[in-house]
């Protein structure tokens, strides 16, 4: 067959291009595979993180247990989808000690139970269900860290709970369970649940949580038997959970995180799509006159067609298995390196689906950017073929396909019609620019070229390099094109990646250790007084008032939607209290975790006059559906109080400080009810202890959370995925950067007869250097301006739809990776030049 | 004076190795019009791209007036070409982006000659090229192009013009009136030119012929 024979033949002579090529492919191929995987196991694993958080699966808790009826439904509802179960009760008592008594959060457990995660005891390790029925059957306790510290109890020790004493059987060192499922008000332990009747607690009438944990046989079912479960409880004081909203400020950020390096695997296709593109476009202009005397030798369209899609095949398998064979290479490290985020083998995500899905991938990629040219080619007459020459444009339209493509992937890998779009957007602008208006000036340029000496402008090397950016009008646009969308994307990533990174590091404030609250209006100042005294680093306390929303301008609100974001144990509380309502709070400003987005500053202290101004939290206000100028009425203990919103404020939630979605100027709401939170800042484990006792002795009403461990939890969490964000934004730009200096080669290597000829007009080296520097120069300013600037411009869309509005404008990255390009350029100018100058004249005209 | 002592060339073209010439000796002292003639595949190409330093001969050395073209590195080359040689290629080798007057102009320009333009506009003019000057060469017939070529190897008044079948490309008329220029110009200003030929006609109005047969230049007249 004809059309397979040219195939071999072009193979043969020019192996060097088209393994060239196919390297480019597949740097994008695994770039995205890499990323395709990674991104999975991030996820995968905080997921599974959030999973350990609730314990479970799925997990339906309330003050009361589901019974009779319903409970029977439910289990017989549960029986055929879940693999393990477990039951907790737990409640708040009084421990007894021969020398102290204090509150404690009592856990009794079940076999099976953490379903997920683990409890890692000082005597015996993790906890297994042989410990546990241990502690079912005989009166052990195990107690946590406070406890030992407060009741002063080793092993062996006694600590009465309810009518029972119970033996302390080792420490807690390790709770995977406890973080993010509400704060808890005392230190807690663990007993066995078959004690729970003989403790008489119940029976008292000590309110008890009850919850049932179910592990799913399918665990990607969970929403969905929720809402079923849902429908079954009545009860609305019974709650089914899952892991996404257990935490659901966590799994707000694993989204974006999910969704960020999806993103950022497409990114890696399209660098390298751009790449091939330009390579190919480039290698058939080069054929033309082949393609000419093919065709007046009689070869059929058709069989030129099925050559090059014969190469094209070729080309898609060479990839694929270049793409596997650098996976099998480099995944190993990966997942050496990576190792605390992968528990299973990284390799094993290789299946034949993905070989599959790498070389249909490979075989799109491959037909959409090499089909306009291919069809523009195949259009030609013979004659313009035999001159060297295209005829006609290329239609835009023909990149439709390839548009739509990756188009639809970035839909897919963002999970967003809007940013994907948004996406497909900028670089169909820089298509525009690149292909309207930069025509545009060259054209004027060449007009006041022509009839001027070469040595003007400026001097001859100059001139000569203008002349050479207006002519070659098609490798100018073709060259600036792919490095302005090269450039674009790469600064999207640098931009977007210093936003999301922002987003989950912390504020450099000390962290709060304590968290104080129900401090009554007249404890205040003794309690100020009182930590000074003993050098507590106590923040002034915040005012909280409770309040229901009952209008909004001036309409009744019917009930408050649920929130998302971080929210405080009080806010979580108030919504479990009364659905409507809210907690207030006034300060003269902002705090430092505060920052204004919208509006202005309060004006000061109420006057008494016209509506009292009041301050909203930006997520809270886009949720209610409330905006800067809007009034609001809120009930405070029977009295309305109407307000006016003059701003929006953001609010770093990792500086877990006591905030409010709702803050009033001072001078309104002073005389109502209220009571104080207060924070008491990041300090040792020992002096909390100590704090602790001190002022349980002093203000025995008020109530102390710790909350270090959970902060440290949740920073550490966030610390790995800003760190997986950097590590994949550096492989993407490490993608990009491969690419352009591909097309800045292949550029190059095009110079060669150029340069034969300038050595016979007697140009020297340097001049001749110089001609390339400053055509080269041009052409990269062009594409990293337009580039960099529309990079700045998505960045900052998508950042203002993924991450409500935080853009951190990354200068650095800016400088840094424009200078880095330009480098690049100028070495691969540098290098090319040194490898061709030596050769001589016939050398350069041959080939 | 030009001087080939034992110069050998030969191409590597894969593993096989094509001799092409074979201890050429040729001596050249006086000015004037030299004609070389050959078969096609003989060598003539090759020995004009040998003395203009195009290539480098594989054994032997090359001599022009007391130069050794043959030692000199690329950029010393580029230099002494574009002082000494001017050259009209088979293929033209005109640069695709730059119009009639730029290609004829940039030699000019490079060594710093003031009123490049003026000078390029009048040797265009006397290869009958006045009103193609900002033609680009894709814009230009065959036979024009190759008087561009002519007129760009003649602009910077070297002492050698090397010419590879100059008038291959024209017309009888056309051809015979641009080698009138050629002879006229080269004889006017006393300059060297060798020229290869398939035509005996024009040979003949040479000075002197030689041919390429066997590897070797043989003095026919
Ligand atoms: N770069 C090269 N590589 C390998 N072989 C070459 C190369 N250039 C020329 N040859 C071979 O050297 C021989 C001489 O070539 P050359 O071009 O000098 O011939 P010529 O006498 O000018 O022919 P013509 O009259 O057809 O132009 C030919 O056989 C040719 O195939
Ligand atoms: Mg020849």
């Amino acid at each position: 067959m004809l059309a397979l024979k040219l195939a071999q033949r072009e193979f043969k002579n020019n192996f060097r291009y088209w393994f060239f090529f196919s390297l480019n492919l597949t740097i994008g191929l695994v770039g995205f595979t890499f990323i395709f995987l990674f991104r999975g196991n991030v996820t995968q694993s905080l997921a599974m993180r959030s999973t350990q958080l609730l314990s479970s699966d799925i997990a339906i808790s309330g003050r009361r247990d589901v019974s009779g009826e319903e409970e029977k439904k439910v289990m017989e509802f549960m029986q055929p989808l879940h693999t393990e179960y477990s039951r907790l009760v737990s409640l708040y008592s009084m421990g007894k000690s021969d020398s102290k008594t204090r509150l404690l959060f009592v856990k009794f457990i079940q076999d099976n139970y953490p379903l997920i995660g683990e409890i890692k005891v000082s005597s015996h390790g993790t906890v297994n269900s042989k410990h546990i029925k241990e502690l079912n059957r005989n009166p052990l306790v195990w107690i946590s860290p406070e406890v030992e510290h407060q009741f002063k109890l080793s092993r062996g020790d006694r600590l009465k709970i309810g009518s029972i004493e119970f033996k302390v059987d080792g420490v807690i060192k390790e709770d995977t369970t406890s973080a993010m499922r509400g704060f808890q008000l005392a230190p807690k332990v663990y007993v066995g649940q078959s004690f729970l009747e003989q403790t008489e607690l119940v029976s008292y009438g000590t309110v008890a949580w009850r919850t049932r944990f179910f592990n799913l046989k399918d665990p990607s079912q969970a929403e969905s038997i929720k809402t079923q479960l849902n429908n079954i409880i009545t009860d609305k004081a019974i709650k089914v959970r899952t892991p996404e909203n257990a935490s659901e400020q966590l799994s707000r950020v694993i989204g974006y995180l999910s969704d960020f390096l999806g993103l950022i695997g497409v990114v890696a296709l399209l660098m390298s799509a751009v790449g091939i593109s330009y390579l190919y476009q480039s290698y058939i202009f080069e054929r033309l006159k082949q393609v000419g005397i093919l065709k007046s030798i009689g070869v059929s369209r058709s069989q030129i067609l099925l050559n090059f899609l014969i190469i094209i095949v070729c080309v898609g398998i060479l990839s694929t298995l270049m793409t596997l064979g650098m996976a099998n290479f480099a995944l190993p490290f990966a997942t050496d390196y990576l190792k605390e985020f992968f528990k299973g083998d990284f390799l094993q995500g290789v299946t034949w689906e993905v070989v599959g899905a790498i070389f249909g991938l490979s075989l799109i990629v491959n037909i959409l950017t090499c089909f306009p040219v291919l069809s523009l080619l195949l259009k030609q007459k013979t004659t313009t073929l035999l001159n060297g020459e295209l005829e006609g444009s290329l239609s835009p339209w023909l990149y439709l396909p390839g548009a739509f493509f990756l188009w639809a992937m970035s839909i897919w890998q963002a999970h967003s019609i809007i940013i994907g779009s948004v996406f497909f957007l900028a670089l169909f602008v820089v298509f525009l620019i690149v292909m309207t208006i930069l025509p545009m000036g060259l054209n004027r340029l060449n007009k006041k070229l022509l009839g001027v000496p070469v040595s003007r402008p400026v001097s001859l090397p100059f001139g000569y390099s203008l002349r050479l950016i207006a002519r070659n009008k098609f490798t100018t646009l073709l060259m600036v094109l792919s490095l302005s969308i090269g450039v674009t994307l790469i600064s999207v990533i640098g931009q977007l990646d210093k936003s999301l990174k922002t987003e989950l590091t912390s504020s450099k404030e000390p962290k709060p250790s304590l968290f104080l609250f129900d401090i009554q209006e007249e404890q205040v100042a003794d309690l100020k007084a009182f930590t000074k005294q003993n050098q507590i680093p106590l923040r002034e306390p915040t005012p909280m008032i409770r309040a229901r929303l009952l209008k909004k301008n001036g309409e009744i609100v019917k009930r408050e939607e649920k929130k998302e974001g971080f929210s405080t144990r009080e806010e979580d509380q108030s919504r479990r209290f009364n659905n409507r309502g809210v907690n207030l709070s006034y300060a003269p400003g902002l705090n430092a975790s505060e920052k204004l987005v919208e509006g202005r500053d309060f004006s000061g202290t109420y006057s008494g006059e016209g509506l009292a101004e009041v301050s909203l939290e930006k997520r809270y206000a886009k949720r209610l559906g409330v905006e800067v100028g809007d009034t609001l009425t809120y009930e405070v203990l029977g009295v309305e109080v109407q307000a006016k919103v003059v701003n929006l404020r953001q609010v770093n939630w990792t500086s877990f400080l006591p905030n409010f979605f709702i803050v009033f100027q001072p001078g309104v709401l002073e005389n109502a009810p209220k009571t104080f939170l207060a924070v008491v800042r990041q300090i040792s484990f020992e002096t909390q202890l100590k704090i602790q006792d001190l002022l349980v002795e002093n203000f025995s009403n008020i109530s102390i959370i710790n909350v270090s461990e959970v902060i440290e939890k949740i920073l550490a969490m966030f610390k790995v995925m800003a760190w997986a964000i950097g590590v994949m934004s550096l492989c993407c730009i490490v993608v990009g950067l491969f690419v352009l200096y591909s097309i800045l080669q292949s550029q190059l290597l095009k110079k060669q007869k150029e340069m034969a000829l300038q050595k016979l007009m007697g140009f020297e080296a340097n001049d001749i250097l110089k001609i390339t520097l400053f055509e080269f120069s041009f052409l990269s300013f062009v594409a990293q301006f337009i580039g960099s600037v529309m990079g700045i411009i998505v960045a900052y869309i998508v950042s203002f739809l993924f991450l409500d509005g935080v853009f951190v404008f990354n200068g650095e990255f800016l400088i840094g990776v424009n200078i880095a390009l330009y480098l690049l350029t100028v070495m691969t100018i540098f290098f090319t030049f040194k490898l061709r100058y030596s050769q001589n004249v016939n050398q350069l005209l041959s080939d | 004076m030009i001087e080939f002592k034992s110069v050998s060339k030969t191409y590597l073209q894969g593993i096989k190795e094509v001799e092409v010439l074979k201890e050429l000796n040729f001596r050249l002292d006086k000015k004037g019009l030299v004609a070389i003639v050959g078969k096609s595949g003989s060598g003539k190409s090759t020995l004009l791209s040998l003395l203009a330093g195009l290539d480098n001969p594989t054994h032997g050395e090359i001599h022009i007036d007391d130069v050794c073209v043959s030692d000199l590195n690329e950029s010393e080359l580029t230099k002494f070409r574009a002082s000494n040689i001017g050259i009209i290629f088979q293929h033209f080798h005109l640069i695709e982006n730059f119009t009639a007057l730029e290609n004829v102009m940039l030699p000019l320009e490079v060594t710093g000659v003031k009123d490049a333009m003026e000078k390029a506009k009048n040797v265009l003019a006397t290869v009958g090229l006045e009103d193609r000057i900002h033609h680009f060469p894709n814009q230009l017939s065959g036979g024009e192009k190759q008087r561009v070529a002519i007129a760009r190897a003649y602009v910077t008044n070297p002492k050698i013009i090397l010419a590879d079948e100059p008038s291959g490309n024209l017309d009888p008329e056309t051809g015979e009136k641009v080698m009138q220029t050629l002879f006229e110009t080269a004889r006017e200003l006393n300059q060297t030119v060798i020229l290869v030929t398939h035509d005996d006609e024009l040979a003949r109005k040479c000075d002197s012929i030689y041919e390429i047969k066997d590897h070797r230049l043989n003095h026919v007249c």
